[in-house]
C-alpha cells in the first residue's frame, strides 16, 4: 500500500501538494512554539496552560465574529490585547508566587490553569466544535497543479508576519534584547541593570499573546473545540525538542518540519496516524539528541 | 586621613533556613580603596556580596552607598546606583556575542551607543581578547577568555564599586597573571574594590585593606601586613 502511494506521490505533483499542504500547517505550528518557548526561556517554566491560551484565542476570534461581525483577521485586534489579559491574569494569580518556591510547583499550578481553563471553557461554550466560515472559507489559491486553500494560505502569511516582528522585536528594540539577556541569565541580567521580574512578566505575557493569535489564526482554517489545547501543548514540546531553546528562527524550521513530517506521514498512514508520527519523532528525536538539533553541548550549573 | 565611606554595611544577619551565613556583619568600604575579604568556607564571604547587590535581603540591618539605604532595592536598581559584580562562576550571556555582552548594559540603559562601543572594544583589547572574537557567541569562546570578558562586561558600565568574587578561582596561571594585572591597574586607577578570594598571597599583594570574616562576622581587619601577623587569623584560617 505504502508503495502505491509513493508511484502517487511521484505523478500529479503530488509531492509538491502535500510538502505546501506541510509547510502552511507548520508556519501556524511555529506561532505556538515561539510563544512557548519565550515562556520556557525567560521563566524556565514549561506553561502547561499553553494549549488553552490558544483555544482561548480561537474562541476570542470565534465570538467576536458571532457577535460583532468583524472577520477574523481583523479580530486579532481583539484577540491580541484578550490573550495579554488572561495571560497576565494567569501570571498573577497562578505562577508567580508559586515560581518564587520553585520551578517544579509552577508545573502543577499551570497544570491547574489548564484544568480550570478546560472546564471553563467547556461550561462555557459546550464541547460543540466551532468554526469560522467567511466569505473566504472555501476558496483556493491555484497555482498550476497546486492547490492552497485560502485560509490556510492567510493563517500562514500572518503567522510568518508574527514570528518576523517577534524576532525584529527580540533583536533590535531596547526591551527585546533585555528580554534575551534574561532568558539566558537572568541573575546577571539584574547586574546589567535590567529589571529582570518585570521582564519575566512581561515574556509571559508576550508568550500568551502569542499562543491567543495562533488561536486565532487556527480559528480560520479548521474548527475547534475545548479540549484541543494539549494537543498545542504536544506540538510545542515536539518542535521544543526538535530546536531546544533557540531563537525564533530555529523555531520557525522546527515548525515547518514538523508540518512537513506530518503532511507526509498522514499521506502515508492515514490522517488518523499524524499526532503518532509527530510524538514519534519526539521520542526518537529525545532519544538521540535530547538537547535539541541545533544545541551545542549544555553546560548546566550544579 | 579617612573619607566618609562609599559603601556600609551594618549589622547584618542573613539566615538560610537554621544557618546564620551573617550574623550580625559590619563593614564599611571606603572609597579609592582595594578591600579584600578573606576567611574560610562558609564565613559568609559571598553571602555579604550578594546581600550588598541586593540578591539578598537581610533579615535584619542595613546596607549604605553614599549615605542611601540599599538594602531593600532590587539588584537591578542597586546595579543602577553604581555596584558592579563578577560572579566566581562566568555568567556570560552565551547566546550573544562577545560585543553584545559587554553592550547589555549600555543598550538597557540608553547610553551613547558609540562610546560605550569604543570604550567596550578598548576594554577588550586592553584585557588580550582577540577584536576578531567581537562578534564570536561568547559561550564559544575559552573559560580564560569569558573570566576576561565577564571583567570588561563589568567594568563598561564604570560602577563605583567592584565586588569581586574569587575571580582569580579555577583559572590558569596565564589568565590569574592577566586579571591581577587588571586589577592592579584598578587599584591604581582608584577604582573602589571589594576582593573576595581564597588566594591570600594575591589578596595581600593587591588590597590595601584587608577583613577577616569567620562565622559571619568580620573578625579582623587591618593592612595586609597587620592581618598576615595577627596571630588569630594565623590560627583560625591560615594554618601555619
Amino acid at each position: 500500500m505504502v508503495l502505491e502511494q509513493f508511484s502517487l506521490l511521484a505523478k500529479n505533483w503530488l509531492f509538491i501538494q502535500v510538502l505546501v499542504g506541510g509547510l502552511l500547517l507548520g508556519g501556524v505550528y511555529a506561532l505556538v512554539a515561539a510563544g512557548f518557548t519565550m515562556i520556557f526561556g525567560v521563566l524556565k517554566i514549561l506553561n502547561i496552560a499553553h494549549g488553552e491560551f490558544v483555544v482561548l484565542g480561537s474562541y476570542v476570534a470565534y465570538w467576536v465574529f458571532i457577535l460583532l461581525g468583524i472577520d477574523p483577521i481583523l479580530a486579532i485586534a481583539v484577540t491580541l490585547p484578550a490573550a495579554a489579559l488572561y495571560g497576565f491574569a494567569t501570571y498573577f494569580l497562578a505562577i508567580e508566587s508559586v515560581s518564587r518556591k520553585g520551578i517544579e510547583p509552577t508545573i502543577v499550578a499551570s497544570f491547574g490553569v489548564l484544568l480550570i481553563l478546560q472546564s471553563s471553557m467547556l461550561a462555557a461554550f459546550t464541547g460543540d466544535p466551532r468554526s469560522i466560515v467567511t466569505e473566504f472559507t472555501g476558496e483556493s489559491l491555484v497555482f498550476g497543479p497546486v492547490i492552497m486553500p485560502l485560509t490556510k494560505v492567510l493563517a500562514f502569511t500572518l503567522a510568518v508576519a508574527a514570528l518576523l516582528v517577534l524576532s525584529l522585536f527580540l533583536n533590535k528594540t531596547q526591551i527585546g534584547k533585555a528580554l534575551r539577556a534574561v532568558s539566558q541569565d537572568a541573575e546577571a541580567s539584574m547586574l546589567m541593570g535590567i529589571p529582570a521580574r518585570a521582564l519575566q512578566r512581561l515574556g509571559f505575557v508576550i508568550g500568551a499573546m502569542l499562543a491567543g493569535l495562533t488561536g486565532n489564526v487556527i480559528a480560520m482554517v479548521s474548527s475547534f473545540t475545548p479540549t484541543l489545547g494539549p494537543e498545542f501543548l504536544l506540538k510545542s514540546f515536539v518542535i521544543l525538542a526538535i530546536v531546544g531553546i533557540g531563537n525564533v528562527r530555529e523555531v520557525v524550521i522546527g515548525g515547518l518540519l514538523l508540518g512537513t513530517v506530518e503532511a507526509f506521514g498522514s499521506f502515508f498512514l492515514g490522517a488518523g496516524m499524524r499526532n503518532v508520527v509527530a510524538y514519534g519523532l519526539l521520542i526518537i528525536l529525545l532519544l538521540i539528541k535530547p538537547s535539541g538539533l541545533f544545541s551545542k553541548a549544555e553546560q548546566r550549573e550544579v | 586621613m579617612r573619607a566618609a565611606p562609599l559603601l556600609s554595611v551594618e549589622n547584618v544577619v542573613k539566615t538560610f533556613g537554621g544557618v546564620r551565613a551573617l550574623d550580625g556583619c559590619s563593614l564599611t568600604i571606603e572609597k579609592g580603596v582595594c578591600t579584600g575579604i578573606i576567611g574560610p568556607n562558609g564565613s559568609g564571604k559571598t553571602t555579604l556580596l550578594n546581600v550588598i547587590n541586593g540578591f539578598h535581603k537581610p533579615d535584619s540591618g542595613r546596607v549604605y552607598l553614599n549615605g542611601r539605604r540599599i538594602d531593600k532595592l532590587p539588584p537591578s536598581t542597586i546595579c543602577r546606583l553604581g555596584v558592579g559584580r563578577v560572579f566566581q562562576v562566568t555568567k556570560l550571556f552565551n547566546g550573544m556575542t562577545v560585543l553584545e555582552n559587554v553592550m547589555v548594559e549600555a543598550v538597557w540603559m540608553k547610553k551613547d551607543l558609540d562610546a560605550v562601543r569604543e570604550r567596550a572594544l578598548e576594554l577588550l583589547r586592553d584585557f588580550g581578547i582577540p577584536l576578531s572574537l567581537k562578534d564570536e557567541l561568547a559561550g564559544r569562546l575559552s573559560g580564560g577568555q569569558q573570566k576576561l570578558v565577564d571583567l570588561a562586561r563589568a567594568l563598561v558600565a564604570d560602577p563605583e564599586i567592584l565586588l569581586l568574587d574569587e575571580p582569580l578561582a579555577g583559572v590558569h596561571a596565564a589568565i590569574k597573571e592577566k586579571i591581577m594585572k587588571i586589577v592592579n591597574e584598578l587599584v591604581r586607577g582608584g577604582k573602589t574594590l571589594v576582593f573576595v578570594s581564597h588566594d591570600i598571597p594575591s589578596i595581600m599583594k593587591v588590597a590595601q585593606d584587608v577583613v577577616f570574616m569567620s562565622a559571619g562576622k568580620v573578625l579582623v581587619r587591618g593592612r595586609p601586613d597587620e592581618i598576615r601577623s595577627h596571630e588569630e587569623v594565623i590560627t583560625a584560617y591560615l594554618g601555619v
